[in-house]
């Protein structure tokens, strides 16, 4: 796990540098186009924008990393920093960690819902359609599943709101309301129930856009790799010693039938990330899918480097979380140590 | 010992009884017919040998006894009892292959047959344990699935069972995964696997091919051992002549799915009727060389999806004649023999009359093994 932290230095790195790369001025966005030399040269100093471009990136490493020293003018020369800190945003002018701890729990809910929507769906699919290959549910199982890759999901996103909000009118076709929120806050809610209810309503639509093309690639994976169990020597031997068929199927076969499927689940979630920016755009969904493109259109430097920062942490987070249920099935994965 | 009883087996009734057994694969280049009418029969508490080169269609025989046939592949006729109740059946004169009324239902065969009364230890040991489960809760569940105890007894059955065959400490080994044990230690735990579910017959199917020679003689003196013990009968698959000389009491010699010589031990080596057999043991320096290994039987056995005509034998046979290559012989009995029956499909077994003798030799170039010299010296 140790090794996550080179990883998120390097997403800093390359976040920094390109962000430095995007064409166009921030002053020039902050001041409008004609500013006069010395309100730039006193915002350029405000911001720190007039040094050198690599003390500016020690000094955000320095900024991010929870931990650092920093130089004093007396002795011992040091201090210690803590605390992450990201700066603050030009376009919003608040703090950006308070932007993204606004905004990052509506995306995880998002993308954690989507997935589990995902699984829960194409888990008992892929195992029925291996389990009946080549019969019509097999057969309906891949057609679903091969529409599922192949339609991008603003699209089926588009759909569902077209269907479900504007002709039938029964599911809300923007925003989304936490379940934790305090029932004062949200419309027409007097208890928990009705949070929950509403947050229930809203998710839906957006849940189903972005989990869609998840579920047909899981089904399909879990589809083959128990088609690849069953006809394992193991497999054969516990039906031999008259091991039940439906014992075989949700024991003896499904549980080393899981590991590719974290596999794809895990490289599913870089998919999960760019699909959620378009999702939240298409449901108008204030999430860090918005956030990052408000951010890149104003020329927010601090701002597009901390959302892309805190996805990167994210998908390492995932990452992690990928490698851990698979040392937890696979014996032959130890946890950390000898990899 | 059962070697000695053999020669009362005729007059005990038989475990198990395979008859004109058929199976066949329905592949995209064709039909292999991998089992070709088959028979033959295992006694309580022998070893019955069933030998022949990789590709023979010993494993689809063993298989099919247990109902393993799996797509593309089924059974199309023959009949298998076992103890009296009819495992496979097929209406004989159908032209469809059409399942009798009597055959074991699937469920009936899982409970009652699979596991309980016939196991069967796998070629591979390493494909052979789930990697993602613990070598103990396998066995537990197997044993508490067969036995009728509940989950504590059935680990207790299962230590001592990995105990009695060997592995040390098994209290400790038993939470072990399958990848922390070597091959020959995988192979045990099969094979304490098989025992402790307390099966009438257990069924293996080259079960130390994989293993080293050391390992492999150490595992074949444990089962005979063993074998003693709870007189356990066996079907051995297996392509070493040699591992047949040591445990079995009855040996099958098959090729390309049919069984050309069946006769005791003793007979099979001292006595040997068919040139296929004949062949094998030729080809045996040493005890612990397998079949494969070796190569003074002439040619590689054709495929089973496109078997010559006549005998099947006869492109690789030096004894053949040109009524080899137009008529097939079926397995018979030697007509005047006292002693222990033997069995051949052979033309030059004088149960058949079909000249042989006056046929012309098919090559007259293979005279190594001579009917240059005069093809009837052997009778
Ligand atoms: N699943 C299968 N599909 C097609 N052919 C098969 C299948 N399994 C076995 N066979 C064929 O059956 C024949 C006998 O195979 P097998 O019983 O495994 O031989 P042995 O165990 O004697 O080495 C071979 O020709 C093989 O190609
Ligand atoms: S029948 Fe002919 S070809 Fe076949 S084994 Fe006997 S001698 Fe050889
Ligand atoms: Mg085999």
């Amino acid at each position: 796990m140790l090794q996550a932290i080179p990883v998120i230095v390097g997403i800093v790195t390359i976040t920094f540098f390109l962000t430095d790369a995007i064409p166009g001025d921030p002053v020039q966005i902050m001041l409008g186009p004609s500013p006069s030399a010395e309100q730039a040269a006193a915002i350029r100093a405000k911001y720190g924008l007039d040094q050198p471009l690599w003390i500016r990136y020690i000094n955000y490493l320095g900024d991010v990393s929870p931990v650092w020293i920093a130089p004093a003018a007396s002795f011992p020369f040091f201090t210690p920093e803590f605390g992450v800190d990201l700066g603050r945003s030009l376009y919003y002018q608040v703090p950006v960690t308070q932007k993204i701890a606004e905004r990052l729990p509506v995306t995880l809910l998002l993308m954690v819902s989507s997935f589990a929507f995902a699984l829960v769906i194409a888990i008992p699919l892929g195992i029925i359609s291996a389990q009946r290959r080549n019969e019509p549910t097999d057969h309906v199982s891949r057609v679903v599943a091969l529409i599922g890759v192949s339609t991008p999901s603003f699209w089926i996103g588009l759909m569902l709101i077209m269907i479900f909000a504007f002709h039938l009118d029964v599911l809300p076709a923007t925003s989304l309301v936490l379940p934790w929120a305090d029932p004062a806050s949200v419309d027409a809610a007097t208890s928990r129930i009705d949070v929950l209810v509403v947050a229930g309503e809203h998710l839906l639509l957006p849940m189903v856009s972005l989990g869609t093309l998840q579920m047909a690639a899981i089904t399909r994976i879990e589809r083959s790799a128990m088609l690849e169990q069953l006809s394992e020597e193991y497999v054969q031997l516990a039906r031999a010693y008259g091991v039940r068929e439906r014992t075989i199927l949700s024991k003896h076969a499904f549980r080393p039938a899981q590991l590719p499927v974290i596999t794809i689940v895990g490289l599913q979630l870089t998919t999960a990330i760019g699909g959620a920016v378009l999702t939240e755009t298409v449901f108008s969904i204030n999430g860090m899918g918005r956030l990052i493109i408000t951010a890149i259109n104003n020329q927010d430097y601090p701002l597009v480097m901390g959302t892309t920062l805190v996805f990167g942490v994210v998908f390492v987070v995932g990452v992690i979380l990928t490698d851990i249920s698979y040392a937890y099935i696979d014996p032959r994965v130890s946890y950390g140590g000898d990899r | 010992m059962a070697r000695e009883t053999t020669n009362q087996l005729s007059s005990r009734q038989p475990l198990l009884e395979v008859r004109n057994l058929k199976t066949q694969f329905f592949t995209a280049e064709g039909d292999v017919r991998a089992v070709d009418g088959i028979s033959f029969d295992v006694y309580p508490g022998e070893i019955v040998g069933l030998v022949g080169e990789s590709g023979a269609g010993k494993s689809v025989a063993v298989r099919s006894i247990m109902r393993l046939i799996e797509e593309p592949g089924s059974i199309v006729g023959g009949e298998i009892r076992f103890k009296g109740d009819l495992l496979v059946g097929f209406e004989e004169h159908a032209t469809q292959p059409t399942k009798r009324e009597a055959v074991l239902s699937d469920e009936v065969m899982r409970r009652r047959i699979r596991g309980r009364e016939i196991a069967i230890i796998f070629q591979d040991p390493m494909e052979s344990l789930n990697p993602v489960y613990s070598v103990g809760s396998q066995l537990e569940e197997i044993i508490a699935l067969n036995r009728d105890v509940d989950e504590p007894t059935a680990r207790e059955i299962a230590v001592e069972m990995l105990g009695e065959v060997g592995i040390p400490e098994p209290d400790q080994r038993f939470s072990e995964y399958p990848h922390q044990f070597s091959g020959g230690m995988r192979q045990r735990v099969l094979i304490a696997m098989a025992l402790a579910c307390e099966p009438s017959l257990i069924i293996a199917d080259e079960p130390t091919t994989a293993l080293d020679v050391t390992v492999q003689a150490q595992i074949l003196r444990l089962v005979t051992d063993i074998q003693q013990r709870y007189d356990t009968s066996f079907i051995w698959v297996t392509h070493d002549m040699g591992v047949i000389a040591e445990i079995c009491d009855r040996v099958n010699v098959m090729y390309l799915g049919e069984i050309v010589e069946q006769a005791t031990v003793d007979d099979l080596f001292h006595d040997t009727k068919h040139p296929y057999t004949e062949s094998l043991l030729g080809a045996l320096p040493r005890p612990d060389t397998t079949v494969d290994e070796l190569t003074p039987i002439e040619g590689v056995m054709p495929e089973a999806i496109d078997p010559p005509p006549g005998c099947r034998f006869h492109p690789r046979c030096p004894d053949a004649r040109e009524v080899c290559a137009n008529r097939r012989p079926d397995i018979r009995e030697d007509p005047d023999r006292q002693g222990p029956p033997h069995w051949t499909a052979c033309f030059k077994n004088d149960a058949f009359d079909v000249g042989y003798w006056e046929s012309e030799p098919l090559d007259g170039k293979r005279t190594s093994r001579g009917f240059d010299a005069g093809g009837g010296e052997r009778r």
